[in-house]
């Protein structure tokens, strides 16, 4: 094979980020067997052996741009094929974390500033609903998830494990609560603040982490996706 | 002089190349300029792009030949291939049946 038609491969199999190794290599192959076929027929056409080359390369365009297309038609692919109940769940799950991360880290900030009157505020009603909620929410989701791919089963456990913790740490807070309020001692009260954002970020963290690491892994979590899809 | 096609028709016509039959990648291209009669040029790179979207969507498959000289991938439409294939049809000769009644000369317009 020509250096030039070498070189113009191995541009574009750099930009083939969205294929696995074999893939990629798949793609050049063909390309590389199809630009030979256009050099050949530009030696046909009476063009000299450089001339047939960059004919063909022209033919071809930008890798830049051969790259991109090919890349974006692999994804739509995949979201094609993403099963519906699972991409419902992860983005319910994505939703859902942010949010509580986003209220935990503003209890820690309470808890550093040792702001007990906060306390009344997050202890409240909605509050307590919203804390409840998001923890068993979270606890439905990543069964649902573990069901719909195998694979991910020990992880749903673990989370499942400490969702349940979370709940006796909710229960823990609801005791300090209880105290703090009888004995209206401000350190008690910054103590249950404290309680709340480890509460909190427990409730959202292993979430969290579980969906940034299928989102890092987002190729072998759309394969997983893909095989059950299969059957 | 040709033109080049809109990377959104290129699968279009890929599928009714192969609805002809099989053929490898290079084929198709020249296919869809011989059957043009030269008026569409099918840029190679975005041919590819066309052919990993229709397999993707189960459209055409791809295998590995080797018939006496370099293995060559050859594509096949499949079933739910030829069915787009006819629904993509039938929306053109609709689309297209509404431009003519336009643009088809006055014959079209008193009909």
């Amino acid at each position: 094979m020509q250096p030039q038609i070498e070189h113009y491969l191995e541009q574009v199999k750099g930009q083939l980020k969205s294929l696995s190794p074999q893939a990629r290599a798949e793609e050049v192959r063909e390309m590389g067997v199809h630009l030979q076929a256009l050099v050949e027929a530009g030696r046909d056409a009476g063009l000299g052996e450089n001339e047939a080359v960059k004919a063909a390369l022209a033919q071809f365009g930008s890798y830049r741009k051969v790259g991109r297309e090919l890349n974006k038609a692999v994804r739509s692919g995949e979201k094609h094929r993403l099963p519906r109940a699972l991409s419902i769940t992860t983005n319910c799950m994505i939703g859902l974390n942010s949010l509580g991360l986003i209220s935990s880290v503003v209890l820690l900030i309470f808890a550093a500033m040792n702001w007990p009157s906060s306390a009344e505020i997050l202890g409240g009603a909605t509050a307590m609903a919203w804390r409840y909620g998001i923890s068993f929410a979270n606890g439905i989701l990543a069964i649902s998830l573990a069901l719909q791919l195998r694979k991910l089963r020990p992880w749903a456990f673990w989370m499942a494990l400490i969702y349940h913790c979370n709940w006796t740490l909710i229960g823990t807070v609801k005791l300090y609560d209880e105290v703090a309020k009888i004995s209206q001692n401000p350190s008690s009260m910054a103590t249950n603040v404290f309680f709340l954002a480890i509460n909190t970020t427990l409730s959202y963290f292993p979430g969290l982490t579980f969906l940034l690491l299928l989102m890092l892994n987002r190729k072998t979590y759309l394969k997983l996706a893909y095989d059950k899809y299969k059957g | 002089m040709g033109r080049n096609l809109s990377k959104n028709d290129v699968p279009g016509l890929v599928l009714a190349v192969l609805g002809e039959g099989s053929c490898h990648g290079y084929a198709i291209a020249r296919e869809v300029e011989r059957r043009s009669k030269d008026l569409f040029r099918l840029r190679e790179g975005s041919l590819y792009p066309a052919l990993r979207q229709l397999e993707q969507e189960k459209f055409i498959v791809g295998e590995w030949e080797t018939l006496g000289g370099p293995a060559r991938k050859v594509y096949r439409i499949t079933a739910e291939g030829q069915a787009e294939l006819a629904r993509r049809a039938l929306e053109w000769a609709d689309y297209s049946g509404a431009v003519n009644s336009f643009l088809g000369g006055s014959h079209a317009a008193t009909n």
